[in-house]
């Protein structure tokens, strides 16, 4: 029988400010980890997939569609604001009501909110960066009129 | 949006790089026409990157730049053409090229001048040619350019002077750049030009916008980045070709034998070979992070792809490079990787490095590795294995060590047990992980075969000649390092440069000074739902209009009532058929040929039941005889259209319309429908005076005096005349009663109740086997207080 449990922690920031720190194992309970606290939502992450494969490298979130979610995502989409996924492992024989001091970090992944869709009850996000396969060239700088005026005609 | 497809294992040799043969095969991207024609910038090109730094003798680019402004002015007398022109020559600031490394076409010619952020050369473009007589006139472009601001652009400008009839005049300008543009090298944190392939993908990430600085995991790049520097892998090209960064990425990992990872969401390359401490590639037996055993795999867990035969057959490599002598421009060459006596008369497949690896080493280095795992890996893997302690260890180019145990006999026992790489990691929300892994060949010292093969590969390091004729055109010295000159012009250089404001528009941000949108929530993210905050205008009743108007929508006239069709014919009050009455529906408002159904519903119960359809209109109408059977009941009509797609032959049905419930009839006679007259309302309880008087009229009476045959099949018919009958007082109540014979009513009484409760029955009628028909009239009185009139009951009570 196992007895591993799996926590998952998810922030929003930015360089200055942590919007939202929601976790989704402690229901309906704010617990402290990292000396912050974390409120209860019940997200999943749908996987992290690490690959070196172009476009392979993302993570989805099913969240419910909340007044409060739907503005963090929204202005994390707006802003270009980061999130931070982070899943930790556990005894679950031991304390459940709070994180314990010696649960194991098992995977963090931090991204950009690069997608949100879904339905009027939940919200698929998600995260990678917006190095997408489509688009994002280089050079990324281009010759403008600006830059050049009107060129030589040969 | 996401599109979730299925990622067979067989696609997985592919995605690492192990099996990418190149689609095209054609001329190395090095091999530039020394003698074209000048090339002129288009507005939309990519402006290039000049990215190289010439080391130990090794390094640099030939670039061929394009013009963006010309001047051409011939002499009156000779008609030699002198022809100035000005060239962008890449992205950011350059060291000062020498003068020997500027060539027009093949030959070091001309007068420079190279700046940066601005204009070079102080020349004014325009076409100033004349016609000399006795001579061809020159050709030139008309249009010349304006000039331009060239923001952040390291330019040059070159003068030459071409003799009478030369066609020399509009050869591509050359530039041997020794060192390109500076950028912040991640070995030593200094500013300057770089040939370490990470510096450009950090410089291009950057530049991108699309990757912040905190998703680059700058640790692991600065392996890379020793890992290639130690091993001579060095990036010596111009990009200037428009690429998609992630594709871009992904590709040139492989030619520096690199692996883009993305580890915790952040980027970073790593080598794909095992490296010792000081970044070179270990050749002694390597250790692996993990061994997964019988233990991890979850059911069905276990999936292989063995490389098909087609990808790993003999074949020569064919790898292109470009050698970069010191004092001449360099030229492609191709070095041929082959097993011995494999692949001798090939297949071959073409690599080309050329646009960016002027090492032979590097390109022998990238075929030996290509080669190597082509012959030596075998499969792939696909494990999926429960959570353990991996979950935290384990990254993307970690090597790990499966050790499974087949058991197909007693006495046969063997176990699938080799080294592999990790390719992809996918943790799943239920805990358990998907590992991507691909074979790691070892030798039986433990030692990796492919980091053998790449570490023992060694380029043989010939210099061939560029098959230049001893013919030479220079008019500058091959050994003049004298810098060229910094002449140039800050923008705007003429007047016919345009300004920034003809060329750029900056549309004020939402909520600012002077916005288009002014009174905006942008700082919230994004316009917010339209109320429940916006006002409620006075007068609106809650739930109204707001604002910004209603939410009713244009009526779809699909989704309404048909009109109502009139049924007509009803003779009751308010419209209510009764009986007797023919009820029509006509044609015209059924509005097709079809059918009209005609159904009662109960007034009390509610229950519907269908009386009779017409399947098409007689005389222009569809109609319904009204009956006793029909009092107390809504009539309904249903229309259908005629619709030979339906097993009926009807289309759907329509209600057409409904009639007030149809009034129900008085009693017969008989029943006593000829009563009239006043009497004690209903619950009363004071006494007054009660008279009932006879009105004269006939009455028929079924005949007793002989046994009818058929039964109550004779009758007599009598009269009566005007009588008092009866005056009583003290009379609170009174009742209709009759009762039955054989052929009818036999009675026709009056039940009379005093105010001492004493009740009283008369009979003013009687007969032996019943009354057929009464005709005669009852009047009743009673003078007590708030007298009701007598109510005829009906067929219905």
């Amino acid at each position: 029988m196992s007895n591993r449990a799996q926590s998952q922690y998810l922030r929003i920031f930015d360089a200055t400010t942590t919007y939202v720190r929601w976790q989704t194992y402690y229901v309906n309970q704010t617990v402290t980890l990292d000396g912050a606290s974390w409120s209860y939502m019940p997200f999943s992450a749908g996987g992290i997939v690490e690959s070196g494969a172009s476009g392979g490298r993302s993570v989805s979130i099913t969240i419910p569609a909340t007044n409060s979610v739907v503005q963090a995502f929204t202005q994390a989409l707006s802003y270009g604001r980061f999130c931070e996924l982070k899943i930790y492992e556990f005894d679950s024989r031991l304390d459940n009501t709070a994180p314990q001091a010696g649960q194991t970090l098992i995977a963090s992944y931090t991204a950009e909110v690069v997608d949100v869709s879904g339905t009027f009850t939940s919200l698929e996000v998600e995260l990678g960066s917006s190095l997408s396969p489509v688009g994002a060239q280089v050079p990324p700088r281009k010759f403008t009129s600006y830059l050049i005026g009107s060129p030589l005609r040969i | 949006m996401s599109l979730n497809i299925s990622d067979p294992l067989a696609l997985l040799a592919h995605q690492s790089g192990l099996v990418n043969p190149p689609l095209i095969e054609a001329a190395a991207e090095a091999a530039d026409d020394l003698t074209a024609q000048q090339r002129a910038i288009k507005i939309g090109d990519p402006v290039p990157i000049v990215f190289c730094r010439r080391v130990s003798n090794n390094g640099g680019v030939m670039v061929a730049p394009g013009a963006t402004e010309a001047r051409y002015e011939n002499d009156g007398t000779t008609n030699a053409l002198t022809v100035s022109t000005m060239v962008v020559l890449s992205e950011g600031d350059l060291p000062q090229i020498a003068i020997k490394d500027c060539f027009v076409g093949p030959c070091r010619q001309g007068t420079w001048n190279q700046t940066y952020d601005r204009r070079a050369g102080t020349w004014t473009p325009s076409n100033a040619v004349t016609t000399v007589s006795g001579k061809d006139p020159w050709s030139c472009p008309v249009y010349c350019g304006t000039s331009g601001r060239y923001e952040n652009m390291t330019t040059m400008s070159c003068v030459n002077t071409y003799p009478d009839g030369s066609e020399r005049w509009e050869h591509q300008l050359h530039l041997f750049v020794r060192e390109g543009m500076k950028v912040t090298r991640i070995i030593d944190s200094t500013l300057g030009p770089s040939n370490n392939v990470i510096d450009l993908a950090i410089y291009l990430m950057t530049q991108s916008g699309r990757i912040p600085s905190t998703l680059i995991n700058t640790t692991q790049m600065l392996a890379a980045a020793n890992f290639t520097n130690t091993n001579g892998l060095l990036f010596n090209g111009v990009f200037q070709e428009s690429q998609n960064l992630d594709e871009w990425l992904e590709q040139i990992s492989n030619d520096f034998l690199l692996r883009l990872t993305e580890a915790n969401g952040k980027f970073a390359f790593r080598p794909r070979l095992p490296v010792n401490g000081d970044h070179t590639i270990k050749t002694t037996a390597i250790s692996w992070e993990f061994t997964f055993t019988e233990d991890h795999l979850l059911p069905d867990g276990f999936e292989i792809q063995y490389i098909p035969l087609a990808d790993r057959q003999p074949v020569c490599l064919q790898m292109m490079w470009r050698q970069q002598p010191d004092a001449d421009i360099g030229f492609p060459r191709t070095t041929e990787i082959r097993y011995e006596n494999e692949a001798t008369a090939g297949p071959y497949e073409q690599y080309d490095l050329s646009a960016f690896c002027t090492s032979e080493t590097h390109a022998v280095k990238v075929g030996a590795y290509r080669l190597a795992r082509r012959k030596y890996i075998t499969h792939t893997l696909r494990l999926n294995v429960r959570p353990s302690s991996y979950n935290s260890i384990l990254s993307v180019g970690d090597i790990v060590r499966v050790r499974l145990r087949r058991e197909t006999a007693t006495t046969a026992l063997n176990y699938h047990d080799f080294l592999y790489e990790i390719e992809r990691i996918e943790k799943t929300s239920s805990g358990a992980c998907v590992f991507d892994l691909t074979h790691l060949p070892i030798d039986s010292q433990g030692r990796s075969m492919v980091a053998l093969e790449v570490a023992a590969a060694t380029a043989p390091g010939i210099v061939i000649a560029a098959g230049r004729s001893n013919y030479t055109c220079d008019d500058n010295s091959s050994s003049d390092n004298t810098p060229v000159g910094g002449g140039g012009i800050n923008s705007p250089a003429f007047a016919d440069t345009p300004s920034s404001a003809a060329t750029q528009l900056s549309i004020k941000a939402p909520g600012t000074s002077g916005a288009a949108v002014d009174n905006t929530t942008w700082p919230d993210g994004g316009n917010p739902p339209i109320g429940p905050n916006a006002s409620q205008p006075s007068g609106e009743a809650s739930g109204g209009e707001t604002p910004l108007g209603g939410w009713s929508n244009p009526a779809d006239s699909l989704e309404k009532d048909r009109p109502a069709a009139p049924i007509t014919g009803a003779t009751g009050a308010g419209g209510a058929p009764q009986s007797g009455d023919t009820l029509s529906i006509q044609e015209s408002d059924l509005g097709c040929a079809g059918q009209v159904c005609w159904s009662k519903i109960n007034k009390n119960t509610g229950v519907e039941t269908e009386i009779s359809c017409q399947n098409q209109a007689i005389s222009g109408s569809y109609d319904l005889s009204i009956t006793t059977s029909e009092a107390n009941h809504y009539i309904v009509a249903t229309g259908r259209c005629k619709d030979p797609s339906t097993p009926s032959g009807w289309g759907a049905p329509s209600k057409l319309n409904q009639t007030p419930a149809v009034i129900c009839p008085p009693v017969a006679g008989i029943y006593g429908g000829n009563i009239s007259g006043t009497r004690p309302p209903s619950g009363n309880t004071v006494g007054g005076t009660w008279t009932l008087s006879r009105t004269a009229g006939s009455f028929i009476v079924f005949d007793p005096s002989f046994p009818p045959n058929p039964p109550c099949s004779s009758f007599t018919t009598l009269y009566a005349g005007n009588f008092n009958l009866y005056t009583y007082s003290n009379v609170k109540n009174v009742q209709f009663v009759q009762e039955t014979g054989s052929c009818g009513p036999i009675t026709t009484s009056f039940l009379l109740t005093f105010v001492n409760n004493t009740q009283i029955t008369l009979t003013p009628a009687s007969t032996t086997l019943g009354f057929k028909e009464i005709n005669f009239g009852y009047t009743m009185t009673w003078d007590g207080p708030n007298p009701a009139q007598w109510v005829v009951p009906t067929i219905c009570d």
